[in-house]
């Protein structure tokens, strides 16, 4: 079970990266462009500001598997039964969060369903899409991660 | 009332170890809900909209830059021009350890990558020339802070997408604060090289130093391209970021160590690295939303002018309140909540925004150096295996001289503002 979480998940950083790969590809056109082609590129700029919103939420789910998420450590609990606790109640807060971001972030894609991005002939709807779909991802990681309970205590072993 | 709220509620949720991210997005969440006025579809709105920005793209592009040629070897060659430069003079590889941050802050845009690039090499170097290895990670960490306050930096992208302020001029005007506050480093390394326990070395010859810096200047173009490519209008931050990859990948390929499994490696870390910063901002977005709509920013601003109306004694407080913010937060997200609340604050009382903007970058990285917090030192200590309590008396003397240049960036402004306005950046 957990080997195919990890491939789902590496599959997702794949995902990911293909994404980055499409940025930067687009950014190094657009440059290009403006030297040497000289072609009128007017939808890089937008392609690449959308696909940056696909790019972090699909990366984010990524983050909190990989438990590399940014935060405060003031403490751990060296009673393991307390720090399991405890990481399970920040998992829980977390995934209440991202349970409203893709709650309403559906909302807010479904009533853009009819409105279309001009420039690019799509419907914003694409725009929104990845707020909810990373949401819900990033509340699928939280539940399947396993965070390391021991770290603490196996430095305190060391000293 | 609501604010106070949501303040306690962060803070508690920060406590018990929710993510940065969350634990903002959560507490405005909640007092939305409390208040009932608003309808929740403002959170993916705030969220879209805080995020869909180009400029924010150069964000993974210089992570993955630095990445690039760090693997390419360009840290071992900047060590050694560095040793070539300033081993001789007293303190050593003290001094070394400085200059390469320095160099290398050309390459990489943030503390933690510099920690973990410069001190990986200098702190095992130091420790088997006998220095005390809590000084080496000091001196690693304190001197990483230059990381971004020299170009590129992002926390300077972070602070020009949220504000609206050029990057390119932010850029500029951290040059010379960050040269300034590495020399006061450097002399507080010479003051003190016997306590750190610094052997010195010979002089190197003018021909050998000709030779390691060649194999060092890939790194010193790399900031040239991209504070000059801007400046001269040829390309924006973000195109600058691409140029950069570019070159990193030439450099790789150049230097033989990079290979198609390297660099998906390098850009799946930068691609997470990124995501787990621009998170941030996504689900700050909302949060200082409700502060502006409270009106937070303007009761500050018309708490302190009534509470005093000298812009410098207002300056300072603001920069108490940043050291003690960056204490506890790590220094992206600290910005990402600061910015939007001093911003109005600022321009109520006539700061310069440009010059106020690298006051409260480095103001944040000082707090970022001081316990209980100090997330680069901790990981200075994790690479020297050093017990984190005992580098806190070497970090006394380096935070006051570093006070003391923050003092000086301050009330001079001409530190920072001097070189923009020397290129022509605020015509």
């Amino acid at each position: 079970m957990r080997r195919y979480l990890d491939n789902a998940f590496a599959t997702l950083g794949a995902i990911v990266v293909a994404i980055f790969s499409v940025i930067m590809a687009l950014i190094f056109l657009q440059v290009i462009n403006r030297f040497i082609l000289g072609l009128p590129l007017f939808w890089t700029e937008e392609v690449v500001r959308m696909l940056l919103v696909w790019m972090v939420l699909l990366g984010t789910p990524v983050v909190v598997y990989k438990c590399d998420e940014i935060k405060v450590e003031l403490f751990r609990f060296n009673n393991r039964r307390f720090e399991i606790g405890r990481q399970i109640l920040v998992a829980i807060l977390s995934i209440i969060f991202c349970a409203f971001l893709a709650y309403w972030g559906y909302l807010f894609t479904l009533r853009a369903l009819g409105t279309m991005q001009p420039s690019l002939g799509i419907s914003r709807a694409w725009l929104y899409a990845p707020i909810s779909i990373g949401g819900m991802l990033t509340i699928i990681a939280f539940v399947v991660r396993r965070e390391d309970v021991n770290e603490q205590s196996d430095e305190e072993d060391l000293t | 009332m609501i604010v106070a709220l949501m303040f306690v509620l962060f803070t508690v949720l920060l406590g018990i170890g929710v993510p940065i991210a969350f634990a903002m997005g959560l507490s405005a969440v909640t007092v939305l809900l409390i208040d009932g006025g608003v309808p929740l579809l403002v959170l993916p709105q705030r969220f879209f909209s805080s995020l869909d920005s180009f400029p924010l793209l150069a964000i993974p592009l210089y992570i993955f830059a630095g990445n690039l040629m760090n693997y390419g070897g360009i840290t071992t060659a900047i060590v050694g021009f560095s040793r070539s430069l300033v081993g001789h003079i007293r303190g050593g590889l003290g001094q070394v350890n400085i200059l390469t941050s320095v160099l290398f802050s050309g390459i990489s845009g943030s503390a933690s990558a510099d920690v973990a690039a410069v001190g990986g090499m200098m702190i095992p170097a130091m420790k088997k020339e006998g220095y005390k290895p809590e000084w080496a990670v000091v001196i690693t960490a304190a001197s990483a802070i230059l990381g971004p306050i020299i170009p590129p930096s992002l926390l300077m992208v972070i602070y020009g997408a949220m504000t609206g302020l050029s990057i390119g001029t932010l850029f500029l005007a951290g040059i010379v604060p960050g040269l300034f506050l590495a020399f006061i480093m450097m002399a507080l390394v010479y003051w003190k090289a016997d306590e750190i326990g610094a052997p010195r070395h010979l002089k190197v010859g003018l021909r050998k130093t000709g030779k390691v810096f060649l194999r060092a200047a890939p790194a010193l173009v790399m900031p040239v391209i991209i504070v000059g490519g801007i400046q001269s209008g040829l390309f924006t931050p973000t195109e600058a970021g691409i140029v950069a990859v570019a070159y990193g990948l030439g450099y790789g390929l150049i230097t033989h160590r990079l290979n198609v499994r390297n660099t998906y490696r390098f850009a799946f870390q930068s691609v997470v690295t990124s995501s787990s910063i621009l998170i941030i901002l996504g689900s700050a977005a909302l949060f200082s939303w409700i502060m502006a709509r409270e009106g937070v920013p303007a009761a500050i601003a018309s708490a302190l002018s009534s509470a005093t109306n000298e812009p410098a004694i207002v300056l300072l407080l603001i920069v108490l309140a940043l050291i003690l913010v960056g204490m506890f937060i790590e220094t992206i997200s600290a910005l990402i909540l600061m910015v939007p609340i001093l911003t109005p604050v600022a321009q109520v009382f006539g700061f310069d925004m440009i010059h106020f903007s690298v006051v409260v970058i480095i103001a944040l990285l000082l707090g970022s150096l001081t316990p209980p917090v100090a997330l680069i030192v901790l990981l200075g200590c994790k690479i020297a295996k050093v017990d984190y309590m005992k580098t806190m008396r070497p970090l006394v003397p380096f935070f006051a001289v570093l006070v003391i240049g923050l003092l000086c960036i301050m009330y001079f402004p001409l530190i920072t503002l001097g070189l923009p306005e020397l290129l022509g950046a605020f015509d």
